[in-house]
């Protein structure tokens, strides 16, 4: 079959000839960007990630990249090709996110990045829709018997150097009149590994870190995580400007997982929700209508998004609820929380 | 010296220094407790030793949480590399071992007791409950490596082939790692290759194609007839010295696809080129530097003798002067077989990222000092073998005593 692969190289010509033929008759929504071009062409999407942030990326022990955010790259190349695992990982360092978005080196970045108008502006990037809200927290030894931040007045605090923790320690605790000596290190792991031999006297970081990291203290018990949440860190993807197509498979793949918890369709039952007689879930996983072929994608393309991860709840409770996480603001609106999903019509 | 040439057998009536015999209490007496000053660093030495021991042993042996070695060994080893086409790593290194075992067999030494010591190393890590696929590998590799020991011992004749047969042998068994060798056995992912296996391959590869690189840079530096290349080989040694690594990196990983204009080359191949250029220019100037310790009279005398310039340097310059350059290219192989763990910049995955991948693994949190130990041993296990064979062949060559 090896005469097929050189076909391969004919397919963009095609697709060039193709466009240039119907580029007068086409609706402008049907015709995909140069990126999602490039990425169905490719065959598979390449997606930069953590592989080194418990619960949101990392490995298991057969060398699989599994988590929270790696979830959501399974769900847009489900979206896009009907198979979860036609996406190929790319480890970023923090530092390192900015110039792989800019230089093509990823299509989409999923990698607990918080959404920042500097970042979604100097980047040059689209950041998709929040898929899990954190707030940066403080953690403590009981023993200190500190309850709120006003307590950890002269404490050292470990923080990691260049985060946007960093800035916030030292916004509130100025604005505040707190005195402190912040000890910044590299990493989470040096960070933890720290305040766990004393080095100092409380450690701040995402609250989801906090709460994953203390259950892999020697004595979690003797360690309390303070109530007080003193920034907002609302995590998502991101994909480069110039694709706006690209952009909305995305946004719509996102939403498809909250939308789909709303109405409780999870991979278990979301062969007998295609039996369903209701317009929105008939219109939702592509059994009328034509919201598939809208964005490009099959009409079951939210079929296949959720017989591959299942829907946000399920991905919530697979990855972060076994870490101690709560859903807290992570909920739909439905149940007390603020994830939303525009209708999908 | 006319005696040593009138008879040969003056040799061995030279007088040598009487060697002292002690035994251990009066080397202990003489070396530790000699004055007061040295009783008392010995005993604040010891002390802090014994402290220091038995923390270590405190935690070793009541906290640590070994079983995260163990269980994890697949990372450690291949990181990502697809678990289903493990086997043919496997295969790569049994082909290694034998082709190595080929070599060791022929040319004897160190080479030879390395070889024996893995063989049975493996041999007896093939008893370990490691599952039927590890175990029968293990010992499959065992095998084969004692197999073409015994086959090549003593055949002196199949030295110069053992060497030249790696052409072969190298290009085969990329393919076997990464190629299309089927519809069971589809490509593999070059980002994919990662681990050890990728600590490995980078560092080896860098030395195989980087030192030629830079014996010729060398070369074309001290050459004083030929400006232009002088010229320029010292215009690479100075520029590609003068940037720290993890530019060179940085560069190959987000500057070179922009030059190359959208033509795409794999990562790995970017980053390996980077190691590439670093090593061969520091090859080069450790190489210059035995160059440089060649007395004049040597090239006078290989000129007269009729020799032309390539003779002159391939018979009678390089070979001293890469014996003089021995502890100077260890050191730098030693450095550069460290130095390849930065390729984290790029996003790739080496023994010690997959260390970190490994303790940052939800299941094992907490033990990065296990992990991280057992990755200091595996690196200090890799140079001291390094370092030690080394030693070996300065030994043969008589480094230090001609």
């Amino acid at each position: 079959m090896n005469w097929m692969k050189h076909l391969n190289g004919l397919v963009p010509l095609a697709g060039a000839l193709a466009l240039s033929v119907g580029l007068q008759s086409l609706p402008a929504w049907a015709q995909l960007g140069p990126l999602t071009e490039r990425i169905k062409a490719r065959g598979e999407l390449i997606c930069g990630v953590n592989n080194q942030l418990p619960g949101f990326g990392n490995l298991d022990d057969k060398g699989k990249y599994v988590g929270f955010d790696i979830d959501i790259c399974r769900a847009v190349a489900a979206a896009l090709f009907g198979d979860p695992d036609k996406v190929r990982y790319v480890y970023l360092a923090a530092a390192n996110r900015q110039s792989a978005i800019q230089s093509g080196e990823v299509d989409m970045i999923s990698r607990n990045t918080t959404w920042t108008l500097t970042r979604d502006r100097e980047w040059a990037v689209t950041f998709g829709p929040t898929v899990y809200y954190d707030g940066q927290g403080f953690m403590v030894k009981k023993s200190l018997g500190v309850e709120k931040l006003e307590d950890l007045k002269g404490a050292t605090i470990c923080v990691i150097a260049g985060t946007t923790t960093e800035l916030n320690l030292a916004d509130t605790f100025r604005a505040r009149g707190i005195p402190f000596t912040p000890v910044t290190f590299d990493g989470d792991d040096s960070s933890f590994n720290a305040y766990e031999e004393g080095r100092c006297d409380a450690i701040t970081s995402d609250q989801s870190a906090l709460i994953s990291r203390r259950a892999s203290l020697a004595s979690p018990d003797d360690h309390v995580i303070l109530p007080e949440i003193i920034s907002k860190e609302p995590l998502g993807p991101l994909v480069p400007h110039g694709d706006e197509s690209f952009s909305d498979i995305m946004n719509w793949t996102v939403y498809a997982l909250f939308y789909a918890e709303e109405k409780g369709i999870t991979s278990a039952n979301v062969e007998e929700f295609l039996k369903s007689e209701d317009p929105d879930i008939r219109r939702f996983l592509g059994q009328e209508g034509n919201l598939g072929e809208l964005l490009g994608l099959k009409p079951d393309w939210v079929v296949n998004v959720i017989k591959a991860v299942g829907n946000y709840g399920e991905i919530f409770d697979r990855h972060l609820t076994p870490l101690g996480v709560p859903r807290g603001l992570n909920q739909p609106y439905t149940k007390g929380g603020i994830q939303y999903a525009p209708p999908f019509r | 010296m006319p005696s040593s040439l009138s008879s040969p057998l003056v040799e061995e009536e030279k007088v040598l220094p009487p060697t002292e015999k002690q035994s251990p209490l009066a080397w202990v007496r003489r070396n530790l407790f000699d004055s007061w000053l040295s009783t008392l660093l010995t005993l604040v030495s010891a002390l802090v030793l014994a402290w220091a021991v038995s923390l270590f042993w405190n935690w070793a042996f009541t906290q640590a949480r070994w079983e995260v070695i163990p269980a994890n060994l697949k990372i450690f080893a291949s990181g990502t590399y697809p678990g289903s086409q493990l086997w043919r790593v496997w295969a790569v290194l049994g082909i290694v071992l034998a082709t190595l075992g080929v070599a060791g067999g022929a040319w004897g030494g160190v080479l030879l007791h390395y070889l024996i010591l893995l063989g049975a190393a493996m041999g007896l890590a093939a008893f370990l409950p490691l599952g039927t696929q590890s175990q029968g590998w293990l010992a499959a590799c065992s095998g084969a490596t004692f197999a073409a020991i015994a086959l090549s011992r003593g055949r002196e004749s199949w030295r110069l082939a053992s060497i030249w047969v790696w052409a072969l042998i190298l290009p085969l068994c990329l393919e076997l790692l990464l190629g299309d060798l089927g519809p069971n056995w589809p490509a593999v992912r070059a980002e994919q290759l990662s681990g050890l296996l990728l600590t490995l391959i980078l560092a080896a590869a860098a030395m195989i194609i980087g030192f030629p690189i830079g014996v010729l840079l060398a070369l074309g530096r001290a050459n004083r007839a030929l400006p232009v290349i002088r010229i320029f080989c010292t215009l690479v040694i100075e520029l590609v010295r003068g940037v720290p690594l993890t530019t060179i990196l940085f560069a190959a990983w987000l500057l070179v696809p922009f030059f190359l204009g959208g033509i795409s080359v794999n990562l790995i191949i970017r980053a390996e080129v980077a190691f590439i250029l670093f090593t061969a220019v520091y090859v080069a100037e450790d190489v210059r530097g035995g160059l440089q310790s060649i007395p004049l009279g040597q090239l006078e005398a290989a000129r007269a003798l009729g020799l032309n310039p390539f003779q002159v340097t391939a018979l009678v310059i390089l070979p001293q002067a890469l014996r003089a350059a021995v502890p100077a290219l260890v050191n730098e192989f030693l450095t550069l077989f460290k130095d390849t763990s930065l390729v984290f910049i790029v996003g790739l995955i080496d023994l010690l990222q997959a260390g970190r991948v490994v303790f940052t693994n939800p299941n094992w949190l907490g033990t990065q000092r296990e992990v991280l130990f057992f990755i200091g041993v595996v690196y200090f296990i890799c140079c001291f073998a390094m370092a030690y064979a080394a030693k070996q062949v300065e030994k043969a060559l008589g480094l230090g005593k001609r």
